[in-house]
């Protein structure tokens, strides 16, 4: 059964009852809210999504609850819990759909050491994946809501999940969070795609979520080997360039990225190493989407 | 109606027969009591963990891999302590936590840490600070009624951060502070104290007033989210120095010395009625133990029964916020008169705190 | 000024792991979870400081480094190892020591 499957009315009764039960590729996500509007987006997003039984094991109980007090009412709030513990601040209730995101993010920052966690973007050709580490502002999300609307799977477009012990990645092909300009550059980009409304004035300007394709969400379970670690960067009226870069910048590079190098000490130093062995490395400038997806395109037809 | 986790610590065997709402109910508990690590550890040595489905199991090695992570952190940093004071002259004892990671004992198996906790003499603190200070610990912002309260009252300098690696260090000069009604010797606990063959220069308290030190501190001060935790440790310590047949009866000996009876009866208390930690009965009997009748024992269960459980909405009744926040009055009316007791807890009210242990969790703030 | 390996419990080569890359080997401290990009001069001298048993002076080091690598310039080597010598220092993977 799937998140079609149900209807919005169905879906609304779980939100706001016992918790809308869904596979996100690894983890097992139950999601609460009372808040009625969230719904239609979710049930957009998150379409393709497999239900989970009532009775299996959930690792994140995840929850956007209305603010306390006054703020129920007066610029009102969203608060997200995950089983009793508040890791934010709230923020205004036109938010409450982000938060969800942000927040199961989150809960995989926080609870899941026993895989690498990287802040990357991670896309794959049947079960090659290419990973996109990305200080903020690369563009990344940009180039993988592209890619993802251009025949590539969507593994993951903030948090690349690397198992410990073979290597691979395992895709949670959740909706891309997207910024600010790239909502419009998708949308002309991307027509068909589904994008919710912008949500203004959020820490990280405005956003839009857009939801994986079909065929991403249905090829979840099946995880990727890492074959290229690509550090795009996107300058205006920059030619298409894949330049190789050497692996002890790569190794620094993606240890830079890990969120949790440092929690798993020889393990992640060890877990690394081996992405670093296991791909070919390349700095990307970009200024033009097409271009970039067909030089991506070309290198998934090299190897 | 047993919390699960507690039920689980008492008998492992029982993961067998869980089914995956018990393990998601599980797991939750033990994440919220800070036992997740340790949780991950009785389950290896029982031999139960090949038998443990997939879910679980992963969120059990996350914790462990923390736990882990910490350990070797407080490692290291004991190691620059070690420096720090050992130029100085100034002895380093360690407490709790990193005593029992640093000892290698059962009690530091999936320990998860705040902070280090070392005992200095009085007579030191000030050498101590400035010690630190040079080596780039910085005592972390309170406004200056809590400096004064810190310092005149309590029994330890404003908890420490070091600038750079980011460690939290509280350092101790006695184990209650000077306007507690009871008044534990910490000389005596100085000159007991054992240094680690492994490691020259950092010491540890001796076995009966590391268990005493565990048991007052639980009783005394201890923060709701930590009370099963502490209680476990307590459990460990037992077990392990309960070994020797001699050690019940300098444990009660010491406590009379160090008049920390009530403390440790109450430990015994406890953890032979939630952990099934195994006491001789004649040291139950001799330190009144064993009694539940009497209306202060009645009314001091329905506290702590209330709060020696996963913090956890699985776990909670409506009279939990209330035992917690007793528990905090509690604690304070054991550390301070009451009249300064008042002045305190009327202080805070005017006066938001910007750093200070806030006792009332958030968990609590949905309940009300 | 000479140069011995920085010592304290917490700077034994125990818990220290190598990987080999491009441009040399990734330095893995397992204590602190330093990790740095070290070239193949700045290994070596690390490598020899740690052998040697008496804290070496940059005379001592320069005319190992030639010893391995004829082809080098004298005053090239002796400023290159200088520099990777105060890089070293920094990172406080070597200790400079007074005579």
């Amino acid at each position: 059964m799937i998140v079609n499957n149900l209807s919005i009315g169905e879906i609304r009764n779980r939100l706001s009852g016992d918790g809308l039960r869904i596979a996100s590729g690894p983890f097992n996500c139950r999601i609460q809210s009372a808040f009625p509007e969230l719904a239609q987006d979710l049930a957009r997003l998150y379409a393709h999504h497999s239900l989970v039984p009532d009775d299996t094991f959930i690792d994140f109980h995840v929850a956007v609850q209305v603010g306390y007090g006054l703020r129920r009412w007066l610029r009102p709030q969203a608060r997200f819990v995950v089983d009793g513990i508040e890791p934010f601040t709230p923020l205004p209730r036109a938010q409450a759909l982000p938060m969800i995101e942000w927040g199961m993010n989150w809960c995989i920052t926080a609870y899941s050491q026993n895989v690498l966690i990287l802040h990357a973007a991670a896309v794959a050709r049947g079960n090659r994946a290419i990973i996109m580490p990305a200080p903020p502002g690369s563009g990344k999300s940009t180039l993988c809501a592209a890619l993802v609307n251009r025949g590539w799977r969507l593994l993951s477009d903030e948090l690349t999940i690397i198992r410990l012990d073979t290597g691979e990645v395992s895709g949670l092909a959740r909706p891309v969070n997207l910024k600010n300009k790239s909502i419009d550059i998708i949308r002309a980009f991307a027509p068909d795609a589904f994008l919710t409304q912008p949500v203004l004035d959020t820490t990280k300007g405005t956003v839009a979520l857009m939801a994986p394709s079909a065929e991403s969400v249905r090829d979840i379970e099946q995880l990727a080997m890492p074959c290229w670690m690509i550090l795009p960067r996107y300058r205006p009226g920059a030619s298409t360039s894949l330049t190789p870069m050497k692996t002890g910048a790569a190794f620094l590079q993606i240890a830079d990225n890990a969120m949790n190098y440092h929690v798993l000490g020889i393990k992640g130093f060890k877990a690394v190493g081996h992405l670093v062995d296991r791909c070919k490395h390349f700095n990307f400038e970009y200024s033009q989407l097409d271009e970039a997806i067909a030089r991506f395109d070309h290198l998934a037809s090299e190897d | 109606m047993v919390a699960l986790l507690i039920s689980v610590l008492n008998d492992p065997a029982q993961v067998d027969q869980l089914k995956p709402i018990e393990w998601d109910l599980l797991i939750r508990q033990a994440r919220h009591a800070n036992l997740l690590a340790r949780l991950y550890r009785l389950l290896e040595q029982s031999g139960e963990l090949p038998g443990i489905p997939e879910r679980p199991h992963n969120h059990l090695v996350s914790g462990s891999i923390m736990a882990d992570r910490q350990h070797l952190s407080i490692k290291y940093e004991v190691g620059f302590l070690r420096e720090t004071f050992s130029h100085r002259g100034i002895p380093l004892i360690l407490l709790k936590g990193a005593a029992y990671v640093l000892a290698g004992l059962p009690a530091a198996s999936g320990r998860v840490f705040a902070d280090i906790d070392i005992l200095v003499p009085h007579a030191q603190l000030g050498e101590t600070e400035q010690a630190l200070m040079l080596t780039g610990w910085v005592t972390t912002t309170l406004d200056a009624y809590d400096q004064r309260y810190y310092r005149q009252w309590m029994h330890e300098l404003p908890a420490m951060q070091h600038m750079f690696r980011g460690t939290a260090l509280d350092v101790h000069h006695t184990i209650l502070p000077p306007t507690s009604r009871l008044k534990p010797d910490p000389a005596l606990l100085i000159e007991a104290s054992i240094e680690l063959p492994d490691t020259p220069g950092v010491r540890i308290l001796c076995p009966s007033d590391m268990v005493l030190h565990s048991a007052t501190h639980l009783f005394h001060e201890g923060e709701p989210d930590n009370l099963l935790r502490d209680l476990s440790d307590l459990d460990l310590l037992l077990r392990h120095f309960g070994e020797k047949t001699a050690f019940w009866n300098e444990l009660v000996g010491r406590a009379r010395q160090l008049q920390l009876d009530a403390p440790l009866r109450l430990a015994l208390h406890y953890a032979t009625k939630l952990l099934n930690t195994p006491v001789p009965t004649d040291i139950m009997l001799d330190m009144h133990a064993l009694d539940s009748n009497g209306l202060r024992q009645r009314v001091l269960d329905a506290i702590y029964f209330r709060v020696l459980v996963p913090q956890h909405q699985s776990t909670t009744d409506a009279l939990s916020p209330l035992a917690r926040k007793l528990l905090y009055i509690r604690s304070h009316w054991l550390r301070m008169p009451p009249h300064l007791l008042a002045f305190h807890l009327g202080h805070k009210a005017l006066f938001p705190p910007r750093v200070v242990p806030v006792p009332l969790t958030k968990d609590e703030l949905n309940l009300l | 000024m000479f140069y011995s390996i920085a010592t304290g419990e917490r700077r034994s080569s125990e818990g220290v792991f190598w990987k080999e890359v491009d441009e040399g080997w990734i330095r893995y401290e397992e204590h602190s979870g330093n990790t740095q990009l070290i070239n193949p001069l700045a290994r070596f001298i690390i490598d020899l400081i740690d052998r040697s048993v008496e804290p070496l002076s940059i005379p001592d080091i320069a005319n190992e480094v030639l010893l391995a690598e004829p082809d080098t310039e004298p005053s090239t080597c002796l400023v290159e190892v200088e520099a990777v010598l105060r890089t070293l220092s920094e990172a406080q993977l070597i200790l400079a020591v007074r005579p």
